[in-house]
């Protein structure tokens, strides 16, 4: 036993010093003080009126005091059930957990590789596939269901979702009924309104338009949430030197002003509500004009914002596992495989996005399989290393002596499971056996996983009463 | 170096007031105005795209040189008019009604109005009746529309149908673009083009009013 000990356990990673922090912070409060906010919904204006915002017609003034208030009074950490009641997600500090994204247009077909528009069974699929695999920790939709009547996208999504996976999911919020349907499925599903107020398995999830405006639409089904309750995501997507300065100081204080405007809004409305920021904290690619989804300038600014948000001590949602690539390629690997890695050194609560492809406007399976394998990669090296008697092993050594070997010693038995990452897709194989069984490459083996999942993965089935509130719902929902 | 060659020199620069003060110039000395057109506009922001296709020039500084083309077309455009001299075409743009995305239609109508268009840019969350009213009293020859989401998208057909009602649908080319859009849905919704980035929205433009003109023939 020793004294004055101090372990870390884990890796330390920072972006930012104490004093940039404080130097966005502040800076972030003169924009929404001096700038201020165009909002295009009554009711937010109203809520914002009375706490002392400077309302001129649908701009809003902050006071840097009612900001302070909001974060201050938000949850510093929020807990995510999944769908039979167990506690999955402990969201705050420095906990990451990954999830897909939502409305991409298209999918690469996994059987014919072209490319084409979403559909109502690539949600189902994708869904299946994050529930079989051990690094995606929750679900959101993929894509924009377009076989389905689009007034009712939200509600099919929901529901190809819930049945074919019990992790935690995050939901697209885009109407007053369509929410109201969610709700009344989730809640059938978990044994009622109060089970899911108490254990929740549902985030919904709105946008504000950057720069610093909110439209009606997304305003009123944020404050919607808000009276249900639920976990709320409402975070920018910014193309930097398009919709926020092209510095990163510069987007990160444009995202973080417009992040705090929407968590004042929510704490108004509902105080305690627990909320997320963060957001794809892009850039506009100036070659292009595409919102790039995989660039060093992403990773960087997305990982300072955590350090923005550990001090604030709100949970966060990021993004990464996402590629500017039209296809599962060297390209995606790398863009997946730095966003991933900077997440989870940033220590980002829910990270979504895994699967995204072509710069947000195309979903692939493989795409998921692979950042699954990337992911687990990253989780080794996030685990760190552990000092102690037992793992510096000095007797280990002096046993085995100079020249000996460690194969067969007791402790390498003991530990090495735990110390070593056991890789799924990684092939380390002799030449000759990698010859011998076909010269495989890695789309190769991701291919077949995903084949071997859709075929074998049976996902946990829905309560016979969940199962006939939902049919009732869906009926009325043009069902296919 | 003559008033047109400091013309061309300052749109590839991109320097906006010195275009427009030289455009004055070369106007008050009497240049004639095709010439201040093709040598002085056209031929530097030729030169600025092939610079940018190449990846030696990015989008801002497209974007300023497009400025400099705009202001100094301001200045030229009402002489243009007088001398019957065919103007590159008239565009109305925007992004329809409930949706606040409008960066991609504000870098389309920069890059129409750096190849010489006018551009009427509507701004977001745009009713059919603005779309309408603005073709109308600017005789445009364009009318273009952006949508980012897809449950906004669907009222492009309803701006559509009110350019049908009104009787401007025959008069007028319309384009469209943003992310959920698709030449499919394109032509399911009966525009006459789309085009999948700005770059190539100026080609379509191009391409969508020569195909005025032939009708007009």
């Amino acid at each position: 036993m020793r004294a004055n000990v101090i372990k870390q356990a884990g890796i330390e990673f920072k972006v930012l010093s104490q004093h940039q922090i404080s130097e966005i912070h502040r800076a972030s409060l003169e924009v929404l003080a001096r700038t201020g906010v165009k909002i295009q919904c009554e009711e937010a204006l109203e809520l914002l009126k009375k706490a002392g915002g400077k309302v001129k017609e649908d701009l809003v003034k902050f006071p840097a005091h009612l900001v302070e208030w909001a974060i201050n009074t938000t949850p510093k950490q929020v807990s995510l059930y999944d769908r039979l009641g167990n506690r999955r997600l402990s969201l705050g500090g420095h906990k990451s957990y990954f999830g897909l994204g939502s409305t991409l247009f298209n999918m690469i077909d996994s059987q014919t590789g072209k490319r084409r528009a979403f559909l109502k069974e690539d949600a189902a699929k994708a869904t299946r596939i994050a529930d079989a695999l051990p690094n995606i920790d929750w679900v959101m939709g993929l894509g924009a269901i377009s076989n389905v009547p689009p007034q009712y996208s939200d509600r099919h999504e929901f529901e190809v979702m819930v049945r074919n996976t019990i992790k935690p999911l995050v939901i697209s919020n885009y109407s007053k009924e369509g929410l109201m349907d969610i709700v009344e499925m989730a809640s059938t599903v978990v044994g009622g309104k109060e089970e899911l107020a108490q254990r929740p398995f549902i985030i919904s999830y709105t946008e504000p338009v950057p720069p610093l405006s909110e439209d009606e639409t997304a305003a009123k089904n944020l404050l919607l949430a808000c009276e249900y309750g639920l976990p709320i995501v409402h975070t920018p997507c910014i193309q930097g030197g398009a919709t926020s300065p092209v510095s990163l100081a510069g987007k990160l204080v444009s995202a973080n002003a417009e992040n705090l405007s929407a968590l004042v809004i929510a704490q108004l409305k509902r105080r305690g509500v627990s909320f997320f920021i963060g957001g794809v904290i892009a850039i506009m690619d100036m070659s292009t004009g595409q919102m790039s989804y995989g660039s060093p300038e992403m990773d960087l600014a997305l990982a300072a914002y955590m350090d923005i948000a550990h001090y604030y001590e709100i949970p966060t949602w990021g993004t990464a596992g996402c590629t500017d690539s039209k296809i599962v390629d060297e390209q995606a690997a790398i863009e997946a495989t730095l966003s991933c890695l900077f997440s989870s050194l940033s220590g980002t609560n829910l990270v979504h996005d895994v699967g995204y492809m072509e710069s947000g406007k195309t979903g692939s399976l493989e795409m998921i399989v692979m950042v699954d394998e990337i992911l687990g990669y990253i989780k080794r090296i996030k685990k760190g290393i552990k000092v102690n008697e037992e793992t510096l092993a000095v007797d280990v050594i002096d046993e085995v002596g100079p020249g000996g070997n460690f194969l067969t010693h007791p402790h390498t038995l003991a530990h090495f499971r735990e110390e070593t990452w056991n890789p799924s897709l990684v092939d380390r194989q002799v030449y000759d056996k990698w010859a011998d069984s076909g010269c495989k490459r890695m789309i190769d083996r991701i291919r077949e996983k995903v084949q071997k999942i859709l075929e074998t993965h049976v996902p946990e089935p829905l309560p016979e009463e969940a199962e006939k509130k939902i049919e009732q719902i869906m009926a009325r929902c043009g069902n296919h | 170096m003559g008033v047109l060659e400091e013309i061309y020199q300052n749109v590839v620069e991109g320097n906006i007031d010195q275009t427009k003060k030289l455009t004055q110039q070369a106007l008050e000395e009497g240049f004639n105005l095709k010439e201040i057109l093709n040598k002085g506009l056209t031929a530097a922001m030729d030169v600025v795209g092939e610079q940018f296709a190449k990846g030696e020039k990015f989008i801002p500084e497209m974007l300023i040189s497009a400025q400099a083309t705009k202001g100094a077309m301001e200045i030229l455009t009402p002489f243009l008019t007088e001398s019957g001299i065919e103007l590159k075409g008239k565009v109305v743009i925007g992004t329809v009604k409930g949706d606040l995305h409008d960066i991609g239609m504000n870098l389309v109508a920069m890059m129409l109005e750096g190849a010489g268009f006018q551009v009427h840019t509507l701004g977001a969350d745009v009713p059919a009746e603005d779309f309408i009213q603005a073709a109308k009293n600017d005789k445009a020859h364009i009318v273009g529309m952006s949508a980012l989401l897809t449950t906004t998208m669907p009222y492009m057909s309803e701006v559509i149908e009110v350019l049908k009602k009104t009787g401007l649908r025959k008069k007028v080319k319309v384009m469209v673009g943003g992310a959920p859009l698709t030449q499919e849905y394109a032509e399911e919704i009966k525009a006459d083009g789309y085009a999948p980035d700005a770059a190539s929205a100026t080609e379509l433009a191009n391409k969508l009013m020569e195909k005025l003109r032939n009708d007009k023939v």
